[in-house]
């Protein structure tokens, strides 16, 4: 609701003195054509997205230094309920919002303060990758795109204010900004941020940012929650725990030893081919007569999980791990690992996260229609821009060691389509996260640990991430959008909470959406 | 904008825009709700606007983004923030002495009141409970959201109003009711009576006396204490700065209630335990802040003014009886019945305000689901209290 009305492109269409009201209402329509609900396990394929703004916005210049401008409208949404969900996912829903609401404050040319809720974005290319510093997390390392608004809606909606100086010859701008979360869980947090724009000329921009990622909480409740600590132990030793299930050899009337716990064949590491060449060595004439195998490749093995409780055994390893999650394996494993000699003396340490972070940012813009003199009104936009932040300075010594692991890299190119198209982008991103980008660990529990259910796994099948994204003017009051991606897209389930992990976050996965949007 | 519509032309002249961010936090003695934060940001636009001399319109869309009661703050959708909508619109006519005005509005009787108050309407008596800063503009002056209409005379030293509407904020809504008002003496230095017959009309599903224990029906069935619901309030104020001739606020008000007519042996043996009492004054600042007002509240209710859940809480939801844990030794409450408030609102420029509240007052946070999660209010000891501080712009 927010700020899908917020990316207005509205054009003025009354005038009354210096006040102004524009309308602007917009439909998508796309479809997820591969992803999946990676916690649940469902699939997302065949997903529709749905959404339709409309928003009234009224702009009144009170006099030459104070200007406010309040938006207000509504998203009609459709809930996302892969398992069929309940009666009221299957409606069409409906929020009110506020598209802004801001009071800008100009005392002298050169220099603005904006106050109130207002859409801010640095990045001015970026058409759905990037501008990191808002719209990410360090611990664990999240990045958003979307929101309320499926696309046209790369920037921040914060409720803040903002002061703006530019230099005379406007090549050289500074924001300073104190920024408060009001969308991504934990809420209220304020972020002091500075960014600096320099554009020497049409031809380059070039841009960078510190940002104090919520470095003041005014919820201490919730900041104790989120910087409690943890115990961890580093190499903690597991016992080899055996499997409970069988391998079975189903040949009719076989008069020998038919079912073998899988230790009989290596230890508690169960292998096949060990085990046949085992049965070979003592069964083999009875097979060979009864039953024609001549080897022991030819031996049929069924594993039978029905056996035992089906667990598969596990070697003797170490692993570093919290401990309540040492804890929980052990009791599922039933070993008594905390009195294994191997752990003799070991004691597990501290560790304690912060959401607060300092990140470091840098974006560029080289436009190759100022470069070589080419119309873009003829040609379409031609130029190459990108970005990198660096999400967090601090390693921790579990889960985040890593500052190339927190660095998102984007890149992006606006290719000229001769007058087909206005725009026409394609965007692509790497992000050397091992960790599966979940937001559990805010949304569903304050824990900065990554969500329980991937906390060990390396997953880097979506590390590599792009869209592709075009506009068409059909008219002066009349455009068509459409974004084909592979982004970072969480639907929202009847509660309005998103999916914790992207919809898509395989190599595979991608989904598309066709706008159609009126501005007056 | 031009708009031509059943004859009126509206363009963006007529159209008033504000936007506010409220924040603010709970300092109690209960630990469970001591640092509850209040946060809300909205925008309103609002058209008032004169069609000929005698009639006019006004509307108000008002939206806002909202924090609940954060009852779990884990889980996103009881903590993270919630979108709301507010509509208010109104038709009023005016000749000579003669007013009304029909809608959905804000009725406001007691021109000063702040945020403690407006007793007549903002209360029940059975069981005993009264209101504040419980609409969703939570900085606006002490008022009464109505579905309704009302009809008065204006002269100078007497002014009357007569007022029918339908209940839309306390449950079971829409039941309907009645008030009357009459004011003496010059509106610089006046007293007024008030009397409202609450809810003679019920709509709806309703479970009129549903009590915890059983055996306390046929009481409530005798006592009709449902039925009998009169409530009587009484108010005067002098406006000191009119005889001064003063250019910023200060006077004094005062306003007393009476909240139900009959008593009974059990639960409401007392008048007096139902009697709210208010002083307030305006206080000069001699420039240094727009308005300073001061409020003071004594309401010897002996129950801790427990609201029922909205939802169907064991049966319980819109009985008469007081909400408590035991009937058979009904509490003697005394540590909430002095209640105060401070308004302080000092305009930064000719478009921005800041407005602060410190209370100690009736306010209630519903929960994620929008129920009640105690009914009670949040400050109920001498030393709990709230800030709630506005940042708000307009055109």
């Amino acid at each position: 609701m927010r700020a899908a009305i917020g990316t207005l492109t509205a054009i003025t269409l009354a005038m009354a003195g210096d006040r102004k009201i524009s309308l602007f209402t917009a439909v998508d329509v796309g479809r997820v054509e591969s992803g999946s609900g990676l916690s649940t396990g469902s699939d997302a394929k065949g997903a529709f997205l749905s959404r339709t703004y409309v928003d009234v916005g009224f702009t009144d210049k009170m006099d030459e230094h104070n200007l406010i401008s309040i938006g207000i409208g509504g998203i009609f949404w459709n809930a996302y309920s892969p398992g069929g969900g309940d009666p009221s996912d299957k409606i069409i829903k409906f929020g009110p919002g506020i598209s802004q609401a801001l009071l800008e404050w100009t005392p002298i040319d050169n220099l603005s303060v904006t106050f109130g809720y207002f859409p801010y974005k640095y990045n001015q290319s970026a058409q759905n990758l990037g501008e990191y510093m808002f719209r990410s997390e360090a611990y664990p390392t999240i990045l958003y795109t979307g929101g309320w608004s499926l696309m046209n809606d790369v920037q921040y909606h914060p409720v803040g204010a903002k002061l703006t100086w530019k230099n005379s010859s406007g090549t050289l701008q500074q924001d300073f900004g104190l920024f408060i979360e009001y969308f991504n869980s934990p809420i209220y947090d304020i972020t002091p941020a500075s960014i600096t724009t320099w554009k020497p000329s049409e031809v380059f921009t070039l841009g960078g940012g510190l940002a104090l990622h919520r470095f003041i909480s005014p919820t201490p409740g919730t900041k104790d929650k989120l910087t409690e600590p943890f115990e961890y132990y580093k190499n903690f030793y597991y016992p080899a725990t055996p499997s409970e299930s069988r391998y079975q050899i189903p040949l009719d009337n076989y008069p020998g030893t038919s079912s073998y716990d899988l230790a009989y064949a290596a230890g508690t590491n169960p292998n096949v081919d060990s085990l046949k060449q085992a049965i070979f060595a003592s069964d083999g004439p009875l097979l060979t007569a009864l039953y024609g195998i001549n080897s022991a490749g030819e031996i049929p093995l069924t594993l039978d999980t029905t056996a035992g409780s089906g667990k598969q055994g596990k070697p003797a390893r170490y692993v570093t791990k919290l401990k309540k999650d040492i804890e929980t394996d052990i009791s599922n494993d039933g070993t008594d690992a905390f009195n294994a000699p191997e752990n003799a003396g070991a004691l597990p340490q501290t560790i304690s996260y912060d959401l607060a972070a300092v990140y470091l940012m840098a974006f560029f813009n080289l436009d190759f229609n100022a470069l070589l003199g080419l119309d873009a009104g003829d040609i379409g936009q031609f130029k190459l821009y990108g970005e990198i932040a660096q999400l967090g300075l601090k390693n921790y010594p579990l889960f985040y060691t890593q500052l190339e692991q927190r660095r998102p890299i984007m890149v992006g190119f606006s290719i000229p389509t001769f007058g087909l198209v206005d725009e026409l982008s394609v965007e692509t991103e790497y992000l050397n996260n091992p960790i599966v980008e979940s937001i559990a660990s805010t949304y569903d529990k304050l824990d900065l640990n990554p969500d329980e259910n991937f906390r060990y796994k390396t997953y880097n099948q979506d590390n590599l991430k792009w869209s592709v994204h075009a506009s068409k003017s059909v008219s002066k009051f009349l455009t068509l959008y459409t974004q084909v991606a592979n982004d970072h897209i969480r639907l929202k389930n009847g509660f309005a909470q998103p999916t914790f992990v992207p919809i898509t976050n395989s190599k595979g996965d991608w989904y598309w959406l066709l706008r159609i949007q009126w501005a007056i | 904008m031009a708009a031509a519509a059943y004859g009126l032309d509206l363009s963006a002249e007529d159209l008033g825009v504000s936007a506010y961010m409220d924040n603010g936090r709970f300092q109690t003695s209960d630990s469970l709700l001591t640092g509850e934060i209040i946060s809300r940001t909205g925008a309103k636009w609002l058209i008032e606007k004169e069609v000929d001399e005698a009639w006019s319109v006004s509307a108000q869309i008002h939206l806002f983004f909202w924090r609940n009661q954060a009852v779990d703050k884990e889980l996103f959708h009881v903590a993270g923030v919630k979108f709301d909508s507010d509509l208010r619109g109104y038709l009023s006519w005016k000749r000579d002495a003669q007013f009304f005005k029909g809608g959905v509005y804000n009725f406001k009787y007691n021109p000063d009141s702040k945020d403690l108050g407006e007793y007549l309407l903002r209360s029940t008596a059975y069981p005993t409970i009264l209101e504040s800063m419980q609409g969703k503009d939570l900085m606006e002056p002490s008022f009464s959201r109505v579905l309704g209409a009302q009809y008065g005379l204006n002269y100078e030293y007497f002014r009357t109003l007569g007022l029918a509407y339908f209940e839309q904020f306390n449950t079971p809504v829409y039941d309907a009711s009645l008030a009357y008002f009459a004011t003496v003496g010059p509106s610089r230095a006046e007293v007024g009576l008030g009397i409202a017959y609450p809810r003679f009309l019920h709509f709806g599903d309703r479970k009129d006396v549903t009590p915890l224990d059983p055996s306390l029906e046929p009481y409530i069935d005798n006592k009709d204490l449902g039925k009998n619901e009169i409530k009587i309030s009484l108010r005067g104020r002098v406006d000191l700065a009119a005889y001064l001739e003063m250019s910023e606020p200060f006077g004094v008000y005062a306003e007393a209630a009476l909240l139900g007519l009959k008593n009974d042996t059990l639960l409401y043996k007392n008048m007096n335990e139902r009697m709210p009492l208010m002083i307030g004054m305006d206080i000069p600042t001699f420039g240094i802040l727009s308005a300073l007002t001061l409020e003071l509240e004594y309401f010897k209710n002996p129950y801790l003014e427990r609201k029922y859940g909205k939802s169907d809480n064991n049966g319980r939801a819109y009985s008469v009886l007081p909400n408590i844990d035991d009937y058979a030794s009904p509490p003697r409450k005394t540590s909430d019945d002095m209640r105060w408030s401070a308004t302080i609102i000092r305009s930064l420029n000719r478009w921005f305000d800041l407005k602060v509240r410190l209370a100690n007052n009736h306010m209630r946070l519903v929960s994620w689901n929008e129920d009640y999660v105690t009914g009670e209010p949040y400050t109920k000891r001498g030393s709990d209290w709230l800030c709630l501080i506005r940042l708000e712009y307009h055109n």
